[in-house]
């Protein structure tokens, strides 16, 4: 039966049943006339032994089971029309709870698409990534060397493949654009198992033509007007002509964010010192990622053996690959999903202690009802409903929030997969979740203070002691729930202003920066020498250039390598126990161009060449730690090769390794006299726009040799900005909930007191009319507001001394129990507390006793 | 007083409804004129209160056990007339016997011969 005929029946029944109870009491006034009772009180006597109408009528209509749902769809229209009667409640209901529900679903929505959500390849459980894993430093990529070893070693593999994250200049296609590309050995395609959706990709077969691209769906769409034709086009990467031979579905972005994929072509540099691969493995059925991991142990400890120089600390690290993908993001989400429950649950409470009130002001309408004979269930029933109603419309809102915060959001962060974020069905269930909790949550706390009136008391105005807690606990839990917000976003934002107050060492502002790899082959250390320091020469003549230099790693860029180094005064450490110090090589003028200052004695110069007396300079975190009390400068030192060098100057620390690693000891060299082939280019532009100079960068280069690969172009805030970015979304994210919850707690602390002051006018007047001075009442009321906020900022003192240690990996010199912070917020809530009291406070002290007690 | 009435009814469960099918073998009868019938039936010892009736009443029609038409009365008033279906005449034979055993076990308690 079509639901349609069906309430068409309800309602034909209903009408009969209308019919049949009228008729009844047709007859039976009938037979009180007859028996000689006036017609009045004839149909009155009818009436009366009738019993409750109303009551009869549902009774008899539940026999048929329809009632709760016709009783539904009129309580949702008396909610409706409740909310539309007290509009300046029913909106600060509304934004509050959409709010809470709208954070909740945004940061919902991330974690979904990050955490929870499958990787897009067909049996995403069986794929590992795979690094090497340094036993001081950490991980880091493959090496090529290394990644051949697991490749050929390796039992437990399907198949293993790895990329060279690389920019690609795009020319020859209208605008020139870089895009983040990577080259891909063989195996890549086949461990993750997705094929291009249109074309071919490159195979493994030794005679791939390595000038082909496959590009990704979006370039596609973006570049080349989606057209088929794209097909067997020649495009201009980074100078070369690449054939176009297939394009990605949709979505496919491995590496994270790479648009097009070119087959990879190992070069004679790339030895086991040169970790830049990215490796991804698919595991043969059955294959755990322990057992594999046990294996490529196996093999790495083997080549540790063979190859010292270059793999003695080296191990191997696989995990699957969501895991590998996540790993850094996994806290902090989860972080900021306690901070949206910690914000949900303030407005949850703030919208009870809103609607309680409304509830006890309600008191005597659900008194009648209830002598009417409406069942407690029946009120409870219509409470839920019009709490539901509320929460519907908050959700709504609350989902258009998260739609509309979702990309400035993720703008904020580089988080991985973020690509993948969207709003799918999970996501809306668990907004329908979220209302669905805070409705029964809000509705059966305000169902809790009005149900269980009794008109005899309501109108007497008795009743309303047995409700007082009520809304105070509710300010209780509110303010508790806000300082554990507001502490944990203190400790985020004092983090990371300390963290930008560090000193980084260096000006990082105008500086452009570049990379180079030049093959030890084709490039022998003397060309090697020359080829940089002509670069620097032309790259320094450019009109925009004001210095440029050479560095083998650049800060915050993560190629900071440390090498062991001895010094033959002082006594020689048991072998294999010598002191380690990152180390750089560099090009004359290199402290200068990046705003390095030398503090004592000299940088490296021109005259510090091949043939010329080796020289380092140190700094100063070195100087303290290994010649304390002494003058290191004269002093000889013995790194890298045979040759003692002379420590010839003394510069400032630089945080290497990122803003929140301490400064290191730290040896730097004359590049002439340890030539490396990979370096950074480091331009300082003289206005303050350095991306300007990449094209002419790019030229002079161009001319000076065509066959030099150009990678990661950016600027050093770039580079800066990275480091600082997951931190700032963090920091961002829980300040914003802060000031939310401080809001909240502001509407509600102002609500307990307004309608507490609403409720002790008489008192007041009473007080006011025996003597009581206005100061006196002031005070009072003020308190009255205020203890919830003491037992509520004690509590969530306490609370958030117990939690903000989970922020401990995300903070900055600062401790979890930061007593700075913490009183900050407590004094905050509390001035903010006194605020809201003090303008319902106040009203009360102005209470005319006159009028008070009329 | 909702719970009042929810109790008499539980209390009446399954004796009321046998009064009415049983009332209802008269012939077709409208809810006032059963409550009416009971009540003279017990010599004005049961008095069916409407607020057990009316829900008993659309419970059996549920059930199947009796159906209802609008008629017109003598006075020349719409009126629904409840019957008996062929499935209430079973109920009610099976009913009544169970009845008279149920009654009898329990006067032998009460009265041991």
């Amino acid at each position: 039966m079509a639901w349609w005929s069906r309430l068409i029946r309800r309602s034909d029944r209903d009408a009969d049943l209308e019919a049949e109870i009228r008729f009844h009491l047709q007859q039976d006034a009938q037979l009180r006339r007859d028996r000689g009772e006036s017609p009045e009180a004839a149909e009155r006597h009818a009436r009366r032994d009738f019993g409750n109408l109303l009551l009869i009528k549902e009774t008899t209509q539940d026999v048929w089971g329809r009632r709760l749902l016709r009783d539904f769809f009129g309580d949702v229209r008396f909610g409706v029309r409740m909310l539309w009667r007290t509009p300046a409640l029913a909106v600060t209901a509304i934004a509050s709870l959409a709010l809470g529900i709208g954070a909740t679903t945004a940061i919902f929505t991330v974690i979904n698409a990050v955490l929870l959500r499958p990787l897009p390849y067909p049996q995403p459980d069986e794929l590992v990534g795979i690094v090497q894993r340094h036993t001081q430093f950490g991980p880091e990529l493959a090496t090529w060397p290394d990644f051949s070893d697991w490749r050929d070693r390796n039992t437990m593999l399907a198949a293993i493949g790895g990329a060279w994250n690389a920019a690609y200049n795009l020319t020859g296609v209208d605008e020139a654009e870089r895009l983040a590309g990577a080259a891909l050995t063989p195996g890549v395609f086949e461990a993750l198992q997705v094929e291009p959706a249109i074309g071919d990709r490159f195979s493994s077969a030794a005679d791939q033509d390595p000038y082909v691209v496959v590009l990704g769906h979006e370039l596609w769409r973006r570049r080349f007007g989606a057209l088929q034709s794209a097909l067997g086009r020649r495009i201009e990467l980074n100078g070369r002509l690449f054939m176009v031979i297939g394009v990605m579905p949709e979505g496919f972005a491995w590496p994270a964010a790479t648009e097009l994929w070119v087959p990879f072509v190992p070069e004679q540099g790339m030895n086991r010192g040169y970790h830049l691969l990215q490796v991804v493995g698919r595991l043969k059925a059955g294959a755990s990622v322990r057992a594999a991991q046990d294996e490529l142990s196996t093999i790495a400890a083997a080549a540790s053996n063979t190859y010292p120089a270059t793999n003695r600390d080296w191990g191997v690290d696989a995990r699957s690959l969501l895991d590998a993908t996540v790993n850094q993001a996994t806290r902090s989400l989860w972080i900021l999903s306690g901070a949206a429950a910690c914000l949900l649950l303030i407005a949850c409470a703030n919208v009870a202690s809103l609607l309680a009130s409304r509830a006890v002001a309600r008191r005597l309408e659900l008194a009648l009802r209830s002598a009417l004979g409406a069942s407690r269930r029946r009120l409870l029933q219509q409470l839920l409903t019009e709490s539901l109603v509320l929460a519907v419309l908050a959700a709504m809102a609350g989902w258009v929030i998260a739609i509309t915060a979702i990309d400035p959001l993720l703008a904020l962060t580089s988080l991985p997969r973020s690509n993948e974020v969207s709003l799918d069905a999970r996501v809306f269930a668990m907004t329908v979740f979220a209302a669905i909790v805070t409705a029964l949550a809000i509705g059966l706390l305000s169902a809790w203070s009005g149900s269980r009136a009794d008109l005899r008391d309501v109108q007497a105005n008795r009743g309303s002691v047995r409700t007082g807690w009520l809304r105070p606990s509710l300010l209780v839990v509110e303010v508790a729930a806000a300082v554990i917000l507001l502490t944990g976003a203190g400790l985020l934002i004092r983090s990371f202003y300390r963290l930008n107050q560090v000193t980084i060492g260096f000006d990082a502002e105008r500086l452009l920066t570049m990379r180079f790899f030049l093959p030890r082959v084709t490039y022998p250390p003397p060309r090697t020498v020359r080829l940089y320091e002509d670069m620097i020469e032309r790259v320094t003549a450019l009109p925009g250039t004001e210095s440029a230099a050479a560095v083998s790693a650049f800060p915050f860029s993560g190629t900071t390598a440390n090498v062991v180094f001895s010094i033959p005064s002082q006594p020689a450490p048991p072998a294999g126990q010598g002191p380690t110090a990152a180390f750089a090589s560099i090009t004359p003028g290199y402290f200068k161009a990046i705003g390095l200052p030398v503090i004592k004695g000299r940088g490296v110069e021109p005259g510090d060449h091949a043939d010329a007396s080796f020289v380092a300079v140190v700094n100063r975190a070195m100087a303290n730690r290994h010649f304390a009390g002494e003058d290191p400068i004269g002093q000889t030192i013995r790194i890298l090769g045979p040759k003692p060098r002379t420590i010839v100057g003394i510069v400032d620390d630089i945080r290497q390794r990122g803003l929140d690693r301490a400064p290191e000891p730290e040896i730097y060299v004359p590049h002439a006299q340890t030539p490396l082939g990979g370096m950074f280019l480091v331009v300082r532009a003289k206005n303050s726009y350095p991306e300007r100079l990449i094209a002419a960068v790019r030229a002079e280069i161009r001319r000076l040799d065509a066959n030099v690969p150009i990678a990661n172009v950016q600027t050093a805030d770039e580079l800066l900005n990275r480091t600082l970015s997951s931190r700032r979304f963090s920091m961002l994210l829980v300040s914003i909930f802060g000031a939310i919850a401080l809001l909240l707690a502001v509407v509600g602390i102002y609500g307990v007191l307004a309608y507490a002051v609403a409720q002790r006018t008489t008192e007041i007047g009473i007080r006011m009319a025996l003597g009581a001075a206005r100061t006196h009442v002031l005070r009072l009321m003020i308190w009255q507001g205020l203890w919830p906020v003491v037992i509520g900022l004690v509590i969530g003192t306490v609370a958030a001394a117990a939690v903000t240690g989970v922020l401990a990996s995300a903070l900055f010199e600062i401790r979890p129990q930061d007593p700075i912070t913490f009183t900050s917020a407590i004094v905050l809530l509390l001035i903010t507390a006194l605020i809201a009291a003090y303008l319902p406070a106040r009203r009360a002290s102005l209470v005319d006793p006159k009028t008070a007690l009329q | 007083m909702a719970r009042h009435y929810q109790n008499r009814i539980e209390l009446l469960q399954g004796t009321l409804d046998l009064l009415i099918l049983r009332t209802l073998q008269w012939g077709p009868q409208h809810g006032h004129g059963i409550g009416l019938a009971i009540r003279s039936g017990s010599a004005e010892v049961l008095k069916v209160e409407a607020g057990s009736l009316y829900p008993a009443l659309h419970r059996l029609e549920r059930q199947g056990w009796i159906a209802s038409t609008w008629k017109i009365t003598e006075n020349q008033q719409r009126a629904k007339y409840y019957r008996l279906t062929a499935a209430g005449k079973r109920q009610l034979a099976s009913e009544r016997s169970r009845w008279r055993t149920l009654a009898g076990a329990i006067a032998r308690i009460l009265d041991p011969a």
